[in-house]
């Protein structure tokens, strides 16, 4: 969200927090979003402080800090289209069974 | 004279071939020439009737011949394509393919679940259901449900014929094909090879059965010769033509294993690549991630040096030492309940380890699958307990296949240790159940099914006393109807 290290310090914090609520206020650049392990959230002004907030207070930071600088992962295996269908596309129907 | 032994022969003509697929074909042909024997004789008579001038008996004589000695054919052109459920009904009476005391409903259900069920046609079929429930009943209802666009619980149901002692030869016949044709259409190839060691053989289900041992590359998949026999003594060959004629060529053995979960890339720092584990863990659930994330979180949470580290973190932030345990301890427990609850919901095998996260999960995951079990063995023992809980016996039915299968997913994960533990719960539940089925309601069938799962459960677990207990009530013999 704040876009610092997870071993910044609070002055850090606090100027990287105040930098985006400024940008954001002014609509430059490209503060708007963040990327995270899943894939780009929306920032506000609202959440960056409250994640300043949360990252003040030494029990939540030491718990953020835990879980934190996870790494966007491979989009999960789907099922990927094949050019041929895998199975008799309604063949139930075709056979005379269920509804026509 | 002639006649009655031409009709007896085809009566068990038709049984041994759903028993004996070695010589489906031949005896298929055999069918077909003595029914070949029965129209052209009765062509020639109807002929001779119409050269003597008596075209009104000869169309009687056509019209009885046809509804006593062909009705099948009536049935499959006529009845069944244009959703009547009354006229299928009548005519199975004397269909020689099935028993006359069950072929009529099932012929039945598969007409009304041709017109998308109607409440009138399921009332009419299910009106003539006997009270006990049967396999005919299971698979009446099931074909309904399918005709009510319910596609999934016509499969369990239908499939749930294999828990039956004695599901009746007809059933068996309406389900083989079923299922047969439903794998078929999912690409279930695997299964349709797997069901010819339980399913009888009927025309679909046998072309069906070549095409999933050509389509798996087995070597017993027969050639083109004999695949194209099949399909020609199958019905809708004009449908499995074109099926056939659109077939890939058959997949490599190897095709399974090529689509394995993505690998992460490895991390340098084990605690980012344990929180990407957890992350990439809930984002799409999956055994093998949630193994992963437990696997990944181990490596950082029982590392020795990681308690102090972070203790000394916590001072470093203006902790006092009492604070900081609390909150790492309270870290740690959050991270061990998110991997609980990945685990329980992706169903990913327990892990190993008797100290740290292993145990940890294994131990959250263990209480909570036992829980889930106690509250669903609860809820159903006081529905049988209560005097107006009964449901409609195709729901008891329903509510015993969903038991059954929520019991048999929740333990796998945790093996027979677990199941050691979860077995006590069922039997109390389960056992109760198939007692009142049995004395009150007469539901001989049902109890039967759950009793003998009981016993199965049993003995998996190795609980003396339950097996003996059950393998006296499974060996009662089920009274006739």
């Amino acid at each position: 969200m704040l876009g610092v290290a997870v071993t910044a310090t609070t002055r850090e914090i606090e100027r990287e927090a105040q930098k985006l609520l400024a940008m954001l206020a002014l609509g430059v650049g490209d503060a708007g979003t963040y990327p995270s392990a899943a894939g780009p959230r929306p920032r506000t002004a609202e959440a960056v402080r409250a994640a300043a907030a949360q990252l003040r207070d030494p029990r939540q930071r030491l718990l953020a800090e835990l879980t934190a600088g996870a790494q966007p992962t491979a989009a999960p295996a789907s099922a990927a289209p094949t050019a041929a269908a895998p199975g008799w596309a309604d063949a139930l129907r075709r056979t005379g069974w269920g509804p026509r | 004279m002639l006649l009655a032994l031409a009709l007896r022969a085809r009566a068990a003509l038709w049984r041994a071939r759903a028993a004996d697929r070695r010589r489906f074909v031949p005896l298929t042909l055999l069918l077909a020439f003595i029914e070949g024997g029965f129209v052209a004789s009765v062509l020639s008579l109807a002929l001779t009737l119409l050269l003597l001038g008596a075209p009104i008996t000869a169309l009687v004589l056509l019209a009885l011949i046809a509804w006593l000695v062909v009705p099948h054919w009536l049935i499959d052109a006529l009845a069944i394509p244009r959703g009547w459920h009354r006229a299928a009904w009548h005519l199975a009476r004397f269909d020689p393919r099935g028993d006359a005391a069950t072929w009529p409903s099932l012929v039945a259900a598969r007409a009304a679940a041709r017109t998308g069920a109607p409440s009138a046609a399921v009332a009419w079929i299910t009106g003539r259901l006997p009270a006990r429930l049967d396999g005919a009943g299971v698979v009446v209802h099931g074909l309904l449900a399918h005709g009510a666009g319910d596609r999934g619980d016509a499969r369990r149901l239908l499939h749930s014929l294999t828990a039956l002692q004695a599901p009746g030869v007809d059933a068996q016949v309406i389900a083989s094909e079923w299922l047969a044709l439903d794998a078929a259409e999912r690409g279930a190839w695997r299964e349709l090879v797997d069901g010819i060691a339980t399913w009888p053989a009927t025309p679909l289900r046998y072309l069906l059965e070549a095409v999933a041992l050509r389509r798996l590359a087995l070597p017993r998949a027969p050639g083109a010769a004999s695949r194209w026999l099949r399909w020609l003594v199958a019905p809708a060959r004009l449908a499995t033509w074109r099926y056939l004629r659109a077939a890939p060529a058959a997949a490599p053995a190897a095709t399974t294993t090529a689509t394995a979960a993505p690998v992460e890339p490895a991390s340098a720092d084990a605690r980012v690549a344990a929180a990407t584990a957890l992350v990439a863990a809930a984002q799409a659930p999956s055994p093998e991630r949630a193994a992963a994330a437990v696997a990944a979180w181990r490596d950082v949470l029982d590392d020795p040096a990681w308690l102090p580290a972070q203790l000394a973190r916590a001072a470093a932030l203006g902790l006092d030492p009492t604070a900081a345990v609390r909150t790492v301890g309270a870290a740690r427990d959050g991270v061990i309940a998110r991997l609980v609850q990945l685990t329980v919901a992706s169903r990913a095998p327990l892990p190993a380890g008797d100290v740290g996260v292993a145990a940890a999960v294994r131990a959250g995951a263990r209480a909570r699958i036992l829980d889930g079990l106690e509250v669903g063995f609860d809820r159903l023992h006081a529905r049988v307990a209560t005097d107006g809980g009964e449901l409609a016996m195709i729901d008891e039915w329903r509510e015993f296949l969903a038991v059954r299968d929520g019991y048999e997913a929740a333990v796998a994960p945790g093996g027979v240790e677990l199941e050691r533990v979860a077995f006590p719960h069922a039997d109390t539940a389960l056992g109760e159940w198939a007692v009142a089925l049995w004395n009150r309601r007469r539901q001989h069938h049902a109890s039967h099914a759950i009793t003998s799962w009981l016993f199965a459960r049993a003995r998996e677990v190795g609980d003396a006393a339950a097996v003996e207990h059950h393998g006296r009530n499974r060996a009662l013999a089920i009274p006739e109807a």
